[in-house]
């Protein structure tokens, strides 16, 4: 127990010492940021505005969305960049000061994961509250207690889901260059994966097919069905279902895969089958490999 | 009492034959040199001994427990200072122990404790709380010892812990080694390309290539290796003399360097060409000469 709490504070200090791996686990989600305020905000509102008139609640309702969608983005970027301080420990070789001294194995692994876990709740839940703050000032309203636990329950399993797969993905990578590319790969493409550059009712159904059985679908699903509840009560109250369900469609608020709409039970099965399944490889990739 | 043996051991990375069945055994509590070039092996042989790096071929045992198979024995009992520094930049000396410590479920109470201890032979004290990656290289290595020397290990197993560093903190890594043979059991096992760090080993194995070339005392090797010289400056025409008389000798630095089976043969040297010398100094073979004779190279190229 002492030896994990140990090796997890340490991991979380290195993490949090080192500014600029603070900044770039960040980074994703400040260049959305950024071209949301700078045009793709506007490009939405005026866009709903065609469609729906210039009906009440729409800068709060595409404020949140983007801010969902920000949430899951860093429940991915975080993560990956804590766990960096694995692929370090392996390239400079600290790992095997580890490997030389009396302590199980196992919980050196878990501890890698754990400081995942631990840091990106940390750092979500911050962003989450810069969010709020965001929405706020669009013309929104606070979350209540019951969304928020409900929100950050799924921001805990997407952080865990996320964590589980970048630790088996690290399990192969040797470089700290090779694990750049990978940061900067899964940095470019998240803003598409999670539908927030381009909207995923408009991609083609290939395209959505594959990114609806990925957990980032799941995961920014559940989270802006959470967060946007009272936007969509105020903008679409006045108007036909249909309408909603267009609007639901092509800004990713459902989740079909075929013909087969999943339910909110179902995304959530589906980031824990998800978490499961990379636990279960990465258990049996280090039962015959160190770290 | 041994406290390593190995025994026919061979590691190869791929195509590369980095250890050629070597075979050597380690006295407890003694100190014991692995000499040899870069690339020799030196640092590969360390990594199997401490249980990081599998092997191909051959049995080692470290205090009685079998290399592969009693592993977590060994880790608890030995203390190693890599080659390359490995603790973490980002903390300080004293977190980064603290973590190390728990490995040994080494409580903070009896850290300090041990901190203090470690102290009287290493001086950490004054840097204990500044980041490791801050620290200059003499104390860095300073703090990678007092890490190995965290569980007071039985084997204290330092590879090139010299290696890049200025003569003075060379100097107090030497103390230390002595100081700790002088007032702890522990058995130090030590790599070094340099020969003049060996002089006091109990046992020097010389590897070079992955083959073991030589071993035994300094004193042995020097005695068989190496041959004593005469070194002299001359006042006039001595080499046209030492022509004469047909005695082989050498030119290094404008002295004239002569070779002879022991001193006292030097002095005679000295007494029969008196007149042609200003002055002269009679050099025991010294261990680089060793390596030199052996494999017919330096040991460390300028
Ligand atoms: N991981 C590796 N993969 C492939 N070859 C390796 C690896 N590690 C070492 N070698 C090779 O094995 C041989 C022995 O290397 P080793 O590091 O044991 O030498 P050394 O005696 O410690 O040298 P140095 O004094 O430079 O530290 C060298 O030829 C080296 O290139
Ligand atoms: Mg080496």
């Amino acid at each position: 127990m002492t030896i994990l709490f140990q090796l997890v504070r340490r991991n979380m200090r290195i993490y949090l010492r080192d500014r600029a791996t603070v900044f770039f686990s960040f980074l994703s989600v400040i260049i959305i940021l950024l071209l949301y305020i700078l045009f793709l905000g506007e490009m939405q509102t005026d866009s709903l505005i065609q469609h729906f008139g210039d009906i009440e609640g729409i800068d709060w309702l595409v404020s949140a969305w983007i801010m969902a969608g920000i949430l899951t983005v860093s429940t991915v970027t975080v993560p990956l960049t804590v766990l960096g301080t694995l692929i370090q420990d392996r390239s400079n070789g600290t790992i095997n000061d580890f490997y030389v001294s009396p302590i199980n194995r196992k919980i050196l692994a878990l501890s890698y994961l754990i400081s995942s876990w631990i840091i990106g709740f940390v750092m979500v839940f911050f962003n989450f509250v810069i969010g709020q703050i965001y929405v706020y000032f669009n013309g929104g309203e606070f979350l209540h207690f019951i969304p928020i636990m409900q929100l950050l329950g799924v921001v805990m399993l997407s952080i865990v889901s996320f964590s589980s797969f970048f630790f088996y993905i690290s399990l192969f990578i040797k470089t700290t260059n090779a694990f750049s590319i990978l940061g900067t790969i899964v940095g470019t493409f998240i803003g598409f994966l999670g539908g927030i550059y381009i909207p995923i009712g408009i991609l083609s159904d290939n395209v959505q097919f594959v990114m609806n059985i990925l957990p980032t679908a799941h995961s920014v699903t559940l989270l802006r069905n959470i967060y946007m509840k009272g936007a969509i009560d105020v903008v679409f109250s006045g108007t036909p279902d249909e309408v909603f369900d267009t609007y639901s469609m092509i800004y990713g608020l459902e989740v079909n895969i075929g013909d087969f709409g999943l339910n909110n039970i179902h995304l959530l099965f589906g980031m824990i089958i998800f978490a499961v399944i990379f636990y279960i490889l990465s258990v049996i990739k280090l039962s015959n490999s160190k770290l | 009492m041994i406290a390593i043996k190995v025994d026919n051991l061979v590691k190869n990375y791929g195509e590369i034959e980095a250890v050629k069945k070597i075979s050597f055994t380690v006295e407890k509590n003694s100190f014991f040199a692995f000499l040899g070039p870069n690339g020799a092996g030196k640092s590969t042989t360390i990594n199997i001994i401490s249980t990081l790096l599998n092997h191909d071929d051959g049995d080692i045992s470290v205090l009685d427990n079998i290399v592969g198979k009693n592993d977590s024995e060994i880790r608890s009992k030995i203390g190693v200072v890599f080659q390359n520094s490995m603790l973490d930049d980002l903390l300080t000396v004293k977190e980064n122990l603290i973590v190390r410590a728990s490995f040994y479920s080494i409580d903070k109470l009896r850290l300090l404790k041990r901190i203090e201890e470690i102290n009287e032979y290493l001086e950490i004290n004054s840097f204990l709380n500044q980041r490791y990656g801050e620290l200059s290289g003499g104390q860095r290595r300073k703090a990678d010892i007092a890490r190995a020397l965290i569980n007071w290990p039985e084997i204290l197993i330092l590879d090139e812990p010299t290696t890049g560093l200025d003569p003075k903190s060379r100097k107090d890594i030497w103390e230390l080694i002595d100081k700790l043979r002088k007032e702890k059991e522990v058995t130090i096992f030590l790599t070094t390309h340099y020969m003049e760090e060996v002089l006091d080993a109990n046992k020097v194995v010389i590897i070079d290539e992955g083959v073991i070339v030589a071993q035994g005392s300094s004193e042995e090797l020097r005695l068989k290796y190496s041959k004593d010289r005469v070194k002299i400056i001359p006042n006039n025409n001595l080499e046209k003399i030492l022509k004469e008389d047909k005695i082989d000798y050498y030119i290094m630095n404008d002295t004239i360097n002569i070779t002879v089976d022991g001193c006292f043969k030097g002095i005679d040297i000295v007494e029969k060409y008196r007149e042609h010398i200003r002055e002269f100094e009679i050099l025991r073979g010294d261990m680089d000469d060793v390596f030199l004779n052996i494999t017919g190279r330096k040991l460390v190229s300028e």
